[in-house]
């Protein structure tokens, strides 16, 4: 299991080595670096770097200290901006981490000491026993029926109980129970119970299993050990565990989510009565100078609000939802839209006021007395409080940092380097996700992409080293065999069989036309499962499988890996949504529900008994990138890719590399920008595998994943098999405040540029307006960098001339994470904050004697008159939309409704498009900061090398097929396909279709007026075949 | 009128800020966390300490100084206790009383300056304060059947030194009497000063530390001279406090400790010197927490001991203890007659929650709450209510005989 070194056994206490050097060692000693890399921690980042790791060449060992990997996700219920069920998006990837070849996943472990040089480190690891051989164990549970301690369920924040024999979740991997050593009675009595090895029949319990310890040969370390919660309780005044149903946003997470210990039901856990009205306090253990938490945990704004507008879904009645903050944090892409919508069209209140205390009311409520912004005083009673706690890290994890001398930061955090976004002090050790400071997991995934670009920069010439490929059972022939169909109906926990009736459908499915085996599983997704369906195939040679589940969109192809497993083609298959689109759109109409349901499987068995195999189309891959943009993201990205081996070409359309950064002097956390960008560009034009064509742009994109032709505006031609787009964004021209009437008023940028020449450092008056061409109706995103880009250049002035005034108006400051610290600071310097309010927004005029900015001031409800030298404006990060449309259509990538591109998906796949083999990072993205784009440029890297590292592009083969015979050569196709894929061929006349760049779509299916066109795996008959079964 | 920002003075903020360099209001989010926790900021107009603070921040030099606010305020520090950027809105408002050149409302700089001369704030004689103890020892030697009894005076290497407030000399010699009478039956070694007996300083309100520490300074060294182990006061909030303070910031002599009296009624009563029998008190009986002694000075649970083993029917009243609410009377309001009507509107608030837990004897361990009290009695309820400290009530509740037995224990184990 282990592939290292030596495994040490520790018996009575002393250490001896028992196995020798394997085979693998000799192989990779033969290098200078080492091809594998030591993950901590399993949660969304780990399991994330993990999966970029190992598909890109490189061996992982994921070392986790609890039972299970998956983190804190599978804790949570639906996940902010898409309102995903985070435990549905998670699935596929914890089964994926989990069956992948060349990741070798170390539970109840953990990292203890590391030894070595980058590329060469010697990390030993101790595994505590878990007194369960997760080899033998099926997770059947039959030892957790028997077990008869009862302990609080960690995994629901101690709202339910579970046993001292356990599986952390259902979708658990690995799917094995564990012992709680020290609740189980066997080990305080060894004769006391032993029922749980009574009820396992796979004998894979052990209480005599002792704890190990091996040593690893790795060539880097990723540090991801996520968070702990702040503890409420330190906050006397929120009467957390004292004042009944005062509870942490955790615990709503358990009290929303179907697979919590109310089974979703909204209820508070005091007295089990569903609640009416619900109010949160941010900021619990955040933004807390006084107890040493000074920093923003960057994500609670954002989770509250999902947490309300979550509830109302939830609630039957008129969930009466409150939010109590100071400053509305929801920067992150589409995040504004979320906060609007909550505000506008779901009702949630927002009342901006940090809360004194929370006391107990009448009949459980809790009462809250508050301050509105003109000082009068309001009293709320509310059924129950949610406090929304911050991030922490972990004890645990600053112990080792210290231990192997990493470098933290005042909080503990192990902030990442400046401008590296994922580097520690030490070369060959990196950081991700929230250990490196509080971050959604978005930026999570972004951080754990980068750091496995890093590691793989690192490690390249021992790329492929220690990996093993994967091998398929040869597919089974199934032409001309009948019909065997197995149907498999998921009960997703509650979320399906809370409202279909399951066992109904099953025996159902069991009378329809080919079907041969119908049953039931309660999550269809988990690991146990798919050994199952695995199984149920070769028993009852099934030929065709129908899932009835959820959706494809996440799920299908882990089944279709499942058959490929089991010897069957993966098209033999059909994955049918009887959750999103049955379950939980008719919760209130079980019986309907489960019609439905019946309906929905007997179309898919219908469909899929006219299913036949499809073969993939291999296809040669072009190992060279193009990037098109040369801005430090472009350029980070670059190098990256470059040092990994691979032979890039960077695209970027002014004659000069570098981007807006050339614009910008001062870094947020004090870096000299120019400085960097120097070096940054040197590294580029001395790295051989870079070429750099400037003032170019793409004047044409021919081909697909592997085999791109790229023309650019000179007619050059550039053949790659992966594109990067990193083409940035501009600065808002404003139209308002004066700017290009008064000289003085100007741009963040443009002011930044004049104190950097020393122009400001005579002046009295500065006032800085925020949110200029943000926020509003036309932009309605948040330009996310400057209030703090603003704060850092209200110091700056500060620094250089002490005596300036300098005022900052804004609407909500969003310092987050450790940027608070800088607004703490520019407090402290006397940098004057007044907030505006949208509907009076400063005024801005030419007066006699100079320029006057008239704002009200929030506090005294006052207006201020400031007569001033200078106004900067923090105007807007805006898109260079043309561009970007050129680029989408070209690359078929989508842009968002702010024409930022959009990514395969706002959660997991933050730098993917659903296009293979096109990738995005900066501000084509969307408004991020320098550090950022860093981060996410090295994760685009990251991703990207996953699809290089392959020998050969695989198309899926769904294609479509023209039947000559019937094809009349009207070229309405040609016309119509999105993806170019299919031409008339005029010496034939007939359409003829290029199967690699089709993807399936039926656009020219459905507009054939012949009948010629069908798509593989969803043929018009297949289709009749549904219909006609109704 | 729009205030006009040149007028916003950077020096001012700073000068306040060196003045407070412990508390940085400059950090202040303007939460309103403040504006929320002040339980009279409601209550009447100019109550706000986020506008207050606000106004600091600004540098607004003149709408600080002249703001009514620095004597609304009663300093109970509810406010910002838990202030999440540490500020103190008490500290400030004293620094801004004292420390700017503000002429002081009402008579509070007539006591602070009688204190000075006279060594108490009542500005009693120390014939007059000699022949008060001289009467209460009589009584007591009567009432004790103890023809010996002396108050200690001036006893060298006593357990602790007493300090009291003028007013029980001046107004309330009946309750020192009972002060003095627990001791003798706790069997302490103990010792009251000659010279300056009297623990209170209006200077803590007044803000000017140059008589703040004129004042209490006198106390400490009495506590050296006399070589006792610790100083105790009284049921006073604000003295403790000031002795409290005064030895935190400015007292450069020897160490001893400074602890309320009612710490040490809960000492004796776990350790057994004190025997007392709650039936005696069985109304229905709350506690008032004096926010020097309480909030500010850290003591939450020995009153409470006492009360709950003093009283039959002890019901705490909500909020208490940290978050109690200040008597309305705090920062002494009670010096400044001009503002009563303000201090009256407050003390409705704390009526309110002596109702909401149906009390009909309220003990206040503290002389200044005391008055405020009596004025609520007045105001609120006819006079109805049974307002007391907390001594006579532990005074009306011991087991004389019991506590002679033990007392002789006692010196047993010494002996031993």
């Amino acid at each position: 299991m282990v592939h290292g070194l030596w495994s040490i056994r520790i018996e009575m206490g002393q250490t001896r080595s028992i196995t020798t050097k394997n085979e693998r060692t000799v192989v990779h000693m033969s290098t200078k670096r080492t091809g594998s890399v030591l993950v901590l921690g399993a949660g969304i980042a780990g399991i994330q770097a993990s999966l970029d790791l190992a598909e890109s060449g490189y061996y992982v060992h994921l070392v986790e200290s609890s039972p299970a990997i998956g983190g804190v996700m599978p804790a949570l219920d639906k996940t902010f901006p898409t309102n995903d069920c985070s435990m549905c998006i998670l699935s596929p990837k914890l089964v994926d981490c989990g069956r992948h070849l060349n990741i070798n996943v170390m539970t109840t472990s953990e990292l203890i000491d590391l030894e070595g040089e980058p590329g060469n480190y010697k990390a030993k690891v101790k595994t505590r026993a878990r007194y369960v051989d997760p080899a033998k164990c099926t997770g059947c549970g039959s030892c957790t029926e028997e077990c008869p301690v009862k302990v609080d369920d960690d995994f629901n924040q101690g709202l339910s109980k579970r046993k001292a024999i356990y599986k952390q979740y259902a979708q658990a991997y690995p799917n094995a129970y564990a012992i709680d050593k020290n609740k189980c009675l066997k080990f305080k009595n060894a004769k006391a119970c032993g029922k749980c090895l009574k009820a396992c029949q796979a004998e894979a319990i052990n209480h005599e299993m002792e704890d190990e310890i091996n040593e690893l040969e790795v060539g880097a370390v990723i540090l991801m050990p996520g968070f702990d919660a702040y503890d409420a309780s330190k906050l006397d005044y929120y009467g957390y565990g004292k004042v009944p149903n005062v509870i942490t946003s955790l615990e709503f997470e358990r009290i929303l989510s179907a697979s919590g210990p109310f089974g979703g039901h909204l209820i508070r856990p005091s007295d089990e009565k569903e609640p009416k009205k619900i109010a949160w306090i941010q900021c619990v253990g955040s933004r807390n100078c006084k107890n040493d938490h000074g920093y923003c945990s960057s994500v609670c704004c954002m989770y509250s609000i999902k947490e309300a507008v979550i509830a109302k879904e939830h609630s039957e009645h008129d969930l009466d939802t409150a939010i109590f903050y100071m400053d509305m944090r929801t920067y992150g892409k589409e995040f504004e839209k979320y906060y609007n919508r909550a505000q506008e069209e779901q009702g949630v209140r927002f009342v901006r006021n940090r809360v004194y205390e929370l006391t107990e009311g009448e009949d459980g409520s809790v009462k809250i007395r508050y301050a509105l912004e003109d000082g009068s005083i309001q009293y709320e009673e509310f059924d129950m409080v949610v406090l929304s706690v911050g991030l922490e890290p972990k004890g645990e994890a600053v112990e080792l940092a210290k231990k192997l001398g990493i470098e933290l930061n005042q909080y503990n955090f192990c902030e990442a380097k400046p401008l590296t976004g994922i580097n520690t002090n030490k070369e060959g050790i990196y950081v991700a996700g929230a250990f490196s400071g509080p971050r959604d997991i978005p930026e999570t995934v972004m951080q754990a992409s980068a750091a496995a670009g890093e590691a793989q920069a690192l490690l390249s010439e021992a790329k492929g080293t220690l990996t093993k490929a994967k091998e398929y059972p040869a597919e089974t022939d199934v032409a001309g065999e009948i019909i065997r169909t197995g149907v498999f109906v998921c009960h997703c926990g509650i979320n399906i069989a809370g409202v279909v009736d399951v066992p109904n459908v099953v025996d159902y499915a069991k009378e329809l036309p080919g079907v041969v085996l119908s049953t039931n599983k309660i999550y269809a997704c988990s690991q146990d499962s798919s050994g199952q369906i695995k199984e149920a195939i070769k028993e009852h040679n099934l030929n065709r499988v129908v899932v009835a589940s959820c959706s494809p969109r996440t799920h299908e192809p882990m089944f279709q890996e499942t058959l490929k497993e089991a010897g069957l083609n993966p098209h033999l298959f059909e994955l049918t949504n009887i959750r999103d689109q049955c379950s939980w759109v008719h919760m209130d109409e079980p019986e309907k529900a489960t019609e439905k349901a019946k309906d929905l499987v007997k179309m898919a068995v219908n469909k899929v008994a006219l299913a036949k195999p499809v073969q993939p189309v291999k296809l040669d891959m072009n190992h060279d990138v193009l990037v098109i943009g040369g801005g430090v993201s472009g350029m980070t990205n670059a190098l990256n890719l470059a040092e990994q081996g691979y032979q890039v070409n960077l695209v970027e359309k002014e004659q000069q590399l570098g981007g807006i950064a050339r614009r910008l002097h001062y870094g947020l956390k004090g870096e000299d920008v120019q400085g960097y960008l120097n070096q940054l560009i040197n590294q580029i034009e001395q790295n051989n595998n870079i070429k750099v064509y400037t003032g170019q742009e793409i004047a044409d994109v021919n081909g697909f994943v592997g085999n791109f032709t790229t023309t650019l505006t000179d007619g050059q031609q550039i053949e790659h098999g992966v594109t990067v787009i990193a083409t940035g964004s501009q600065e808002y021209q404003p139209q308002e405040y004066l700017y290009g009437e008064n000289h003085r008023v100007k741009t963040l940028l443009e002011l930044e540029t004049e104190i950097a020449d020393g122009q400001l450092d005579k002046v009295n008056n500065v006032v800085l307006i925020q949110c200029v061409g943000s926020r509003d109706s036309e932009r309605p995103y948040c330009s996310r960098i400057c209030c703090t880009k603003s704060i850092k250049t209200a110091l700056k002035i500060k620094e250089r001339r002490p005596e300036a005034k300098v005022y900052i108006l804004y609407r909500d400051i969003r310092t987050y994470g450790f940027y608070e610290d800088l607004y703490t600071e520019a407090r402290q310097k006397g940098v004057i904050f007044i907030r505006y309010s949208e509907d009076n927004k400063p005024v801005v005029e030419n007066v006699e004697d100079g320029l006057r900015v008239t704002v009200t001031d929030h506090v005294l409800g006052e207006p201020v008159e400031i007569y001033t030298d200078e106004i900067g404006l923090a105007s807007a990060i805006v898109p260079p939309v043309e561009n970007n449309q050129k680029l989408s259509k070209f690359y078929k990538v989508p842009l968002n409704e702010d024409k930022f591109f959009l990514e395969a998906h706002l959660k997991l796949r933050p730098v993917d498009f659903s296009t293979e083999g096109v990738f995005m990072c900066g501000l084509s993205h969307g408004p991020k900061n320098l550090e950022e784009n860093i981060s996410q440029a090295k994760a685009a890297a990251g991703r990207a090398a996953t699809v290089l590292a392959k020998d050969q592009i695989t198309v899926e083969g769904k294609s479509a097929v023209v039947d000559k015979k019937k094809c009349s050569a009207c070229g309405t196709c040609e016309q119509i396909c999105p993806a170019k894929a299919i031409k008339v061929d005029e010496e034939e006349q007939a359409a003829v279709v290029n199967e690699a760049l089709c993807k399936g779509c039926g656009a020219c299916s459905s507009s054939c007026r012949c009948g010629a066109i069908n798509v593989k795996g969803c043929t018009d008959e297949q289709i009749m075949a549904m219909l006609s079964a109704l | 009128m729009a205030i006009n920002a040149a007028k916003f003075d950077p020096t001012f903020t700073e000068e306040v800020t060196n003045k407070v360099k412990k508390f940085d209001l400059t950090k202040c989010l303007t939460c309103g966390m403040c504006t929320a926790g002040c339980v009279y900021s409601d209550v009447h107009p100019d109550n706000d300490p986020r506008k207050f603070l606000r106004k600091i921040a600004l540098g607004m030099r003149d709408e600080v100084l002249n703001d009514p606010f620095v004597w609304f305020c009663t300093m109970c520090e509810r406010c910002t206790v838990e202030c999440p950027m540490g500020i103190n809105i008490a500290v400030l408002t004293r620094t801004i009383r004292g420390q700017f050149g503000l002429p002081l409302p009402g008579f509070m700089q007539k006591v602070v300056d009688e204190t000075i001369t006279s060594g108490n704030q009542m500005d009693v004689s120390q014939e007059d304060y000699k022949d008060t103890l001289d009467w209460i020892e009589e009584d007591l030697q009567e009432e004790l059947e103890d023809p010996n009894f002396k108050i200690p005076i001036d006893v060298e290497n006593a357990d602790f030194h007493f300090g009291m407030n003028a007013r029980e000399i001046k107004y309330y010699p009946h309750e020192l009497t009972e002060i003095i009478k627990i001791f003798y039956h706790a069997g302490v070694s103990y010792t009251l000063s000659s010279k300056k007996w009297d623990a209170t300083n209006l200077a803590l309100f007044s803000g000017n530390n140059h008589d703040f520490w004129k004042i209490t300074k006198p106390i400490l060294d009495e506590t050296v001279r006399l070589k006792s182990k610790e100083l105790v006061v009284t049921e006073c909030g604000h003295a403790f406090k000031s002795v409290r303070m005064g030895y935190k910031e400015f007292w450069k002599g020897p160490e001893f400790p400074v602890r309320s009296v009612l710490e040490l009624y809960a000492d004796w009563i776990k350790d057994g010197r004190l025997v007392v029998d709650k039936s005696v008190n069985s109304k229905p009986t709350t506690l008032h927490d004096p926010c020097n002694l309480v909030r500010k000075e850290g003591v939450y649970e020995a009153h409470r001991y006492v009360m709950e083993n003093i009283c039959e029917d002890f019901r705490d009243m909500a909020p208490n203890k940290k978050y109690n609410y200040c008597c309305g009377a705090g920062g002494g309001a009670l010096a400044m007659p001009e503002f009563k009507e303000q201090r009256v509107k407050k003390g409705k608030r704390k009526a309110e929650q002596i109702d909401a837990v149906g009390a009909e004897v309220v003990a206040i361990p503290c002389h200044n709450c005391m008055d405020q009290f009596m004025d609520i009695n007045k105001e609120f309820y006819g006079m109805k209510k049974d307002m007391t400290h907390v001594s006579p009530l532990l005074s009306e509740a011991l087991v004389v005989e019991e506590c002679a037995r033990n007392k002789g224990k006692k010196k047993e184990e010494s002996e031993e």
